[in-house]
């Protein structure tokens, strides 16, 4: 199981623009073991998505371009894949879910046929047994009385119901890795919670890896064994998920998780951040969080901190680190 | 599809108008015993009587008569030249419209050059190249419309390709030939109707005003637009001879358009309850 699937090396994706070059995602590395939950977090703006997108290559020229970096498939480059090849990856082995599911399908189209339509051009099924597998994937993702709604239409059902849909579109063809672009945002929460089930059920059962982009902590708690903290276009820290949310070695981890309401504590405000995300075409030297950070020294201001090992899979990009797990420690 | 929805009135209406034309365009013989070039002087500018329903015009031709035979021409001009247009403009929209930058840049400037021709001077050009016949009408008008069928496809799915289902496509490895034609025209469909019904009226007119310049369909052979065209010059002795030519354009017109209504419902999900 820990072989890893997918690996992200280095990878710059920047947006060329009249105003100059957006670094949206500046030298990210993380990875992605066979059936593993990997959270990626960060606040809006960070590159999660870009990231995300830069996996399938979905980038749109002129505006934004992959740079530089690696994208590794079990081995394989994808970045250095020609056009046609790429498109054999897409939604055959790695497939993405989209926010929005009101708008993810096309209104003209019965959802069976859509479902169909992947399972046809990835895995040469006739249109008879797509249909047949199109009915047990809705079946799968617990629509009920699937072999009638396989011929509606979009509009005739609801967010939770279109997102699963997307899930068993997403799923059909039987993907090693599934990218979640904040699968649940447009959902109510109740909705959420099922969905959530649902990924976390199809995982165990096919062995699906996940990315799952959020920008709510409470998933990346519920769902993931690992998480990527992102920010200002790179990752920051990666580790498995009950270490990062317990001993976060980031500055700004830390500030994440302090923002979080705790239930058993009584304050008035919650803790916020400082000063707010720079912008990407005038990015700072140094360290990305230096201006906004409690512990920033001269040093933060000049040198772009390296990746350093926390633990055997916890890494972090923090100068300070060290002194950051003392300094918690003595505020417990 | 499935056609399983109650048939409005308005698509009947389409499918008895747009029938009888068609019928009348393919064996005109059966709807009248005249011949439609013979002229008679003993009856010149009739107005409609028992003999001639509708009347007759400035040489004593049956003014029913001409309709019913002016109909293939017309019909072909009119439909001939709106496909044609569609043919040519809507990929060149959709083309435009998806891949965006230099290429949008190039299609559409071009358009916008044959759009900025007088349609007359372009007609002139065109039959001057190819002469005066059917085709080379249908062509000429083709020619004039086919940026509008651009236009619209472009600016629709300039809205729609950055909708999520677009991009989903792509996520599942969607080549950019289906996207095009399989995702996005589909969409495109209800301005696309719209657009072609308008053209179509669009493109009997412009017959009618290049049959007054000479260049439309060449007398003595029978046109709706030609017969409009002449009719005018009578509308103080002879008021009647206009109305027939009028109203068989204004009611394909308006069958061409619940036809495009009927169209897009079948299209629609939405209207599939």
């Amino acid at each position: 199981m820990a072989e890893k699937i997918l690996e992200i090396r280095e990878l710059e994706t920047h947006f060329f623009s009249s105003r100059g070059v957006a670094k949206a995602v500046d030298k990210v590395s993380y990875s992605l073991k066979r059936g593993e939950i990997l959270g990626v977090v960060g606040e809006s703006g960070c590159g999660k998505s870009v990231t995300a997108l830069s996996v399938l290559r979905l980038i749109k020229p002129p505006g934004g371009k992959i740079v530089g970096g690696e994208i590794l498939l079990d081995g394989v480059d994808l970045l250095k894949l020609p056009e046609r090849e790429m498109r054999k990856v897409r939604g055959n082995r790695i497939s993405m879910i989209f926010q929005e599911p009101m708008t993810s399908l096309n209104p003209l189209f019965t959802v069976g046929d859509q479902i169909m339509e992947p399972l046809m051009q990835h895995r040469g099924l006739s249109k008879k047994e797509a249909k047949e597998e199109a009915v047990r994937m809705l079946a799968a993702v617990g629509i009920p009385s699937p072999e009638k709604r396989v011929n509606d239409y979009p509009n005739s059902m609801s967010g939770g119901m279109r997102q699963r849909v997307m899930i068993a579109m997403a799923l059909s063809c039987n993907p090693e890795v599934l990218i979640a672009d904040e699968p649940t945002t447009a959902l109510d929460v109740t909705i959420q919670a099922q969905i959530l089930e649902l990924m976390k059920k199809m995982r165990d059962e096919l062995g699906t890896a996940i990315i799952m982009i959020t920008h709510d902590l409470g998933v990346v708690a519920e769902m993931c064994d690992r998480t990527a903290v992102m920010y200002c276009g790179s990752a920051v820290e990666e580790g498995p998920v009950h270490e990062v949310f317990k001993a976060p070695s980031h500055p700004y981890t830390r500030g994440l998780m302090m923002s979080i309401p705790k239930l058993t504590e009584e304050s008035d405000r919650l803790y916020n951040i400082k000063g707010s995300v720079p912008s990407l075409f005038h990015l700072p030297e140094g360290c990305r969080f230096a201006d906004r950070c409690e512990f920033c020294t001269e040093k933060c201001k000049k040198e772009t901190p390296p990746v350093e090992y926390v633990g055997p899979n916890h890494t972090v990009k923090c100068h300070h680190w060290r002194t950051l797990e003392r300094f918690s420690d003595e505020r417990r | 599809m499935k056609l399983k929805k109650r048939v409005s009135v308005t698509t009947v209406f389409a499918f008895v108008v747009l029938g009888v034309v068609i019928l009348m365009a393919l064996f005109p013989q059966l709807f009248t015993s005249y011949d439609p070039t013979t002229p008679d002087y003993e009856s010149v500018l009739k107005g409609p009587s028992a003999a001639h329903w509708l009347g007759t015009d400035e040489v004593g031709r049956d003014i029913m008569c001409r309709l019913i035979y002016g109909t293939r021409n017309t019909m072909m001009v009119g439909l001939g030249s709106s496909l044609l247009a569609a043919l040519i403009g809507i990929p060149l929209g959709l083309i435009a419209g998806y891949f965006g930058g230099l290429l949008d840049n190039v299609i559409m400037r071009i358009l916008d050059a044959f759009l900025s021709f007088p349609a007359m001077l372009l007609a002139i050009l065109v039959i001057t190249i190819f002469g005066n016949s059917v085709p080379s009408l249908i062509l000429t008008i083709a020619t004039v419309n086919f940026p509008r069928f651009s236009r619209v496809v472009r600016s629709n799915v300039l809205s729609l390709k950055d909708r999520e289902f677009v991009e989903a496509n792509r996520a599942f490895g969607a080549k950019n030939s289906y996207i095009l034609f399989r995702t996005l025209l589909p969409n495109c469909v209800s301005a696309i109707t719209v657009q072609f019904s308008l053209l179509t009226a669009v493109a009997i007119l412009v017959e009618a005003g290049l049959s007054f310049i000479g260049l439309g369909i060449q007398p003595p052979d029978p046109a709706w637009g030609s017969m409009l065209q002449y009719s005018q010059n009578y509308l103080s002795q002879a008021s009647w001879y206009m109305i027939a030519p009028t109203v068989m354009i204004f009611l394909v017109v308006l069958a061409v358009n619940f036809f495009g209504d009927f169209l897009r419902d079948l299209f629609d999900p939405m209207k599939q309850r």
